[in-house]
Parts: C-alpha cells; sequence; structure tokens
C-alpha cells in the first residue's frame, strides 16, 4: 500500500536526520577539545552525508545517511604556552567547529524532521480516512 | 453487485488509489530534501473526465517483465502512478502544501464514497421495505 510506502519513507528520513543531529551533537561537544599530545591536532569537525537509494522492496527512493566525514578547513590558533596540548611555538590548535554554523546545521535538520513528521501525520489521516469507509 | 462496475465508483476508487501514490512520492522528496544532487518530482495528474465518459484506461504502452527475475523498472513501481520529474531542489514549503493538499482531496473523495454509499443503501432499503 502506497500509504505504508510513504510512512516509511518518511521514517528513513526521520532516521537519517536523527543520525544528523547526533553528529552536530558530537560537533558541538567537543567544540573546545584539543589534541591529547603536545602540538597534536584537536577535534575535527564531522560531517554527515546523505544518499538517496532506491528500496527495491518499497520500489521508492529512500534516504541513506552515507559515510560521516571529516570536514576540511584550518584550526583556529590561541597562544597559549601553559596549555598541555600547545605546540613548540606556544600556540595550541582548536577544532575548526564554528557554533554558529553548526546551530544553523542543526535548525535545518529540526526543520526537516518536523517535515518528514508532517508528512506520516497526513499518511496517519488518509488511512483513518480509508478505514473509516467501513463504517458507513 | 460489484460497485467497481458503476463508473463514479471506478473513478473514485483510481482517484483513491492516485492521491496514495503521490503521498508516497511527496514522501520520497520530503525524505531526500537535504540529499545533494537530488531532484523531487511530482505525479501526472490522471484524466478523469476520460474515465468518467467510460474510455478505456492505460492506452500508453509500457515495458512490462515477462519473467520474474527481471528487475522491475524502478521508481514507477508507486501505485503505477506516471511521475514528472520537478524542475530545481526540494522545496520543503511546497512539499508541505502539496502533502495537505493531497491529504484533503482524499479525506474529501472518502466522503464523497461514503454518501455514494449511503445513497445506494437508501436505494436498496426502499425496494426491500416495499
Amino acid at each position: 500500500m502506497d500509504l505504508n510506502t510513504a510512512m516509511q519513507l518518511a521514517a528513513g528520513g526521520l532516521s537519517a536526520q536523527g543520525t544528523r543531529l547526533k553528529v552536530i551533537a558530537e560537533n558541538l561537544a567537543n567544540a573546545d577539545s584539543t589534541a591529547q599530545t603536545p602540538g597534536g591536532d584537536p577535534y575535527r569537525r564531522k560531517v554527515v552525508s546523505f544518499r538517496a537509494v532506491l528500496d527495491r522492496s518499497l520500489g521508492a527512493t529512500g534516504v541513506k545517511v552515507g559515510p560521516v566525514l571529516q570536514a576540511q578547513g584550518a584550526f583556529e590558533r590561541r597562544f597559549d604556552p601553559a596549555n598541555p596540548a600547545a605546540g613548540a611555538d606556544g600556540y595550541v590548535l582548536l577544532p575548526n567547529v564554528n557554533p554558529l554554523i553548526e546551530i544553523t546545521d542543526m535548525r535545518e535538520a529540526q526543520q526537516s524532521y518536523q517535515a518528514n513528521l508532517n508528512v506520516i501525520d497526513a499518511a496517519k489521516q488518509m488511512i483513518s480516512h480509508t478505514l473509516d469507509l467501513m463504517r458507513s | 453487485m460489484d460497485l467497481s462496475n458503476i463508473p463514479l465508483f471506478k473513478a473514485m476508487a483510481k482517484k483513491l488509489n492516485w492521491l496514495g501514490g503521490r503521498q508516497a512520492v511527496l514522501a520520497e522528496n520530503v525524505a531526500n530534501a537535504n540529499t545533494p544532487d537530488f531532484r523531487p518530482s511530482d505525479v501526472k495528474s490522471i484524466d478523469f473526465q476520460a474515465l468518467l465518459s467510460g474510455s478505456k484506461l492505460g492506452g500508453t504502452l509500457k515495458l512490462v517483465t515477462t519473467a520474474p527475475n527481471q528487475i522491475a523498472t524502478p521508481p514507477s513501481a508507486i501505485g503505477g502512478v506516471d511521475r514528472v520529474q520537478q524542475p530545481g531542489r526540494v522545496d520543503l514549503e511546497d512539499q508541505m502544501i502539496k502533502v495537505s493538499q493531497t491529504a484533503t482531496d482524499y479525506a474529501f473523495t472518502t466522503n464523497l464514497y461514503q454518501k455514494q454509499i449511503t445513497l445506494i443503501k437508501h436505494a436498496i432499503d426502499q425496494n426491500g421495505g416495499g
């Protein structure tokens, strides 16, 4: 039944956006995680990727989470020679996480999640209307 | 009595099926709203006028699978509705409007179906009651 297909596709969307939110939370939580060793690399921002995948059992294109990639981009440098993670020149490398970007990303994930929920709601309503036909 | 022999019921069943298929296609768009390079699609509207006037449906030739191990031509599989690729990226607002419109149309059609059934029941009652 197509309405069940719609629900399953939307559920896939929910799960994908959930994974995205998880990665964003990871980034935000590690926004200040410096290296473990002096002069080492700090936490690198992670980016989730989405792929459109044909689900043969549904006969429709769902969304799947692809590999979680590490974002390129230069680390921020702060002069702090007393820090245990500081290199020989006295600079500490900070993660390439920009909270503003993460929050914007989070809002987008939230919006897409809501949209998928709306689709599930609509499909549910349609199914219950179909079942109501039996009542007449 | 087979209700599907009555053109109006046949048309309504077809419409319900089409709306269900459309909802699945829209769900696909929304689920892939953030997928790079994904192009949204919609479904082609069926000619209900032709359906009601009693002409034969599906006059166009389609690819068919003749053996079970053949791979089905994929995305048009949903409810037998014909897809139309839409230009540009997935616009969530646009999709939401379409989703709610489809749901409303569905509710409208099921209501109409119910009314017709009630009408027929009344006619049967009249006969039975003498």
